[in-house]
């Protein structure tokens, strides 16, 4: 497996040994997120992580971090490291998004700074002074996602991880999103990456240096993170066509055609299943009968080796 | 790994208590939000139970001549510390899944939380406390505390009692679900009937003391009266008895939590859970 060499004189900051991660998925399926992961993050690497499912990846992510545990396996932290940017459970959404903005500081700030730093978070959510006292429960989910991306970088962390950034284009040029930027990148700036790449894969090239590709809960690939892009693509379309496949087979079988390749024109189907859809596809068109079945991947769509 | 020097030491104390302190407002904070009548019904809530259990007493019972304290006064010393007892230390029990929401913070531990908890539950009975002792002064038109600062440290101690006991049981709790159900029973049913809430140690015949004399409770609600009235009688009543009981839960509370903290961070397999769900 091809690997970028590691810093021999450095510890890594995050070292995970032999951890498995299960997750659930819907109502009572469960697979593997990874599986026997041996992984080690030196200190300034910045990593992106690229999942055939978006689960996996934002999984790994998840337990990196510390805020998800280890189904089995050890994690050690060499630093500080950020929550996932961009998520936040510990917002109540009975409390305002001032009181669990603050509550955020007096945990996290510097002695003396949690004035300055409440100043900062409200100056990069740009949230209405009105909206600001309300339950955050009662806000809408815009303000919501960007008031915890703006929380996220109010405090310096030596690892930074990030999820889903909603509510922020890293590529925009409106002042807000240059303001974030600029925060973001105070943040990086000398320290550890770790980017889930599912659904935001051109913020993790353009800050990434190093990719790993899972595949079914296995490194495939890791050293440049394009290749990793592409593969997860390759594998995504691989996973889809057999997908296509066994769900033409069941049409077939259903409605009697013997010929399941008869059925096999429709390259509509699965597209619709959105940038990280790659585990669950519960309404599918069979477009050569015209019949139109709702439910098929429930039953017979699992991931390959996600049984 | 930073070198403890005293300046470290007390930074890293600064920081605990500010992290308490937030935890605590938040709870706060919480409750307000969660209640009909805001942060005043936080008060409230504890308040008409306390005040129905005094109206049923008097009402039982009469007023009594209120020899050494007021009869309100001498009762709300033994409900408040009581309900504060029992709510610190059954919130401790259940805590630490309550509050697991919490722990997204990776600052913050199970402690944090626990001790935030405790702190806002002791603000809201001392803050009880103190309006009887307002009401009753007004009443009388005299202070009617004699040692202060004992009711205050008295007050505290059953606080801390309370904290040790929960502590522990959370964690003895987790490893035999049954230890904390049969405490949490023990602490509503048992407890109440054996703190010296509704009836003075004076009272009671010499044979049966030493049944009463465990707990340290008792105890506690007995000091408090003593320093409410230091002529108030209380024989058995011993104030190092009560201190050892605190001294130890709380060392013990911490010796097995600072044992089993990742026990209280485990969660169920999900293979598992969803098996047993299938088996059900």
């Amino acid at each position: 497996m091809p690997s970028l060499s590691p810093p021999q004189d450095l510890e890594p900051i995050l070292d995970l040994r032999d951890a498995s991660k299960v997750v659930v998925e819907g109502v009572n399926r469960t697979f593997p997120a990874f599986r026997n992961l041996s992984l080690k993050v030196y200190p300034g690497e910045r990593l992106a992580v690229f999942g055939v499912n978006g689960a996996e990846a934002r999984s790994l992510v998840a337990c990196l971090s510390g805020v998800e545990p280890l189904d089995s396996g050890s994690l050690d932290q060499g630093g500080s490291v950020s929550w996932p940017m961009g998520t936040n459970d510990a917002f109540s959404g009975k409390l305002s998004g001032y009181v669990n903005a603050r509550f955020a500081a007096e945990v996290y700030s510097q002695p003396g700074e949690i004035e300055a730093d409440l100043q900062l978070i409200q100056e990069l959510a740009d949230i209405p002074e009105t909206v600001y006292h309300k339950p955050f429960g009662d806000w809408p989910a815009a303000l919501k996602d960007s008031l915890r991306l703006a929380v996220s970088l109010a405090f310096a962390f030596d690892v930074v991880t990030v999820a889903r950034l909603a509510g922020w284009d890293h590529r925009a040029i409106h002042p807000r999103a240059v303001r974030i930027r600029e925060c973001f990148e105070q943040r990086i700036d000398g320290r550890t990456l770790v980017v889930c790449a599912n659904g935001q894969n051109g913020f993790a090239l353009d800050y990434c240096e190093r990719g790993l590709a899972l595949v079914d809960g296995l490194v495939v690939y890791e050293g440049d993170p394009e290749i990793c892009l592409e593969l997860v693509k390759e594998e995504a379309k691989r996973q889809k066509q057999q997908r296509r496949q066994r769900i033409n087979r069941r049409i077939s079988s259903l409605v009697g055609v013997d010929d399941p390749d008869a059925a096999d024109g429709d390259d509509e189907l699965g597209d619709d299943l959105g940038d990280e859809g790659f585990a669950d596809d519960s309404t599918s068109r069979s477009g050569g009968n015209g019949v139109l079945i709702v439910g098929a991947g429930s039953s017979g769509s699992q991931v390959p080796g996600h049984a | 790994m930073p070198r403890r020097t005293p300046r470290f030491v007390l930074a890293q104390l600064l920081l605990q208590v500010r992290v308490v302190s937030a935890v605590a407002r938040r709870e706060l904070q919480l409750r307000a939000a969660k209640g009909l009548f805001g942060l005043v019904g936080v008060f409230l809530e504890p308040l008409a139970l306390i005040a129905t259990f005094l109206a049923l007493r008097i009402f039982l019972r009469g007023a009594g001549d209120g020899t050494y304290i007021n009869i309100a006064l001498w009762l709300a010393m033994g409900f408040v510390p009581f309900f504060m007892f029992a709510d610190i230390a059954i919130k401790a029990i259940g805590g630490v899944e309550k509050n697991s929401e919490l722990y997204f913070y990776r600052r913050l531990r199970p402690l944090d939380s626990l001790m935030g908890n405790a702190l806002v539950l002791a603000q809201i009975f001392g803050f009880l406390l103190l309006l009887f002792v307002v009401g009753v002064s007004a009443w009388e038109w005299r202070f009617p505390i004699v040692d202060l600062g004992s009711v205050i440290f008295v007050f505290v101690g059953i606080a801390l009692v309370g904290f040790g006991v929960g502590l522990t049981t959370l964690v003895l709790g987790k490893r035999l679900p049954v230890v904390a159900w049969v405490i949490q029973l023990f602490l509503r049913r048992i407890l109440l009937w054996t703190s010296c809430i509704f009836f003075s140690i004076s009272i009671v015949p010499d044979v049966f003391r030493p049944w009463i004399l465990w707990n340290p409770i008792a105890h506690g609600v007995e000091l408090l009266r003593m320093a409410v009235n230091p002529a108030y009688p209380a024989p058995g009543v011993s104030a190092t008895y009560f201190w050892v009981w605190v001294i130890a839960s709380l060392g013990v509370g911490l010796f097995i939590y600072g044992n089993n903290e990742e026990l209280l961070f485990s969660v169920e397999n999900p293979e598992a859970a969803l098996a047993d769900g299938d088996d059900g």
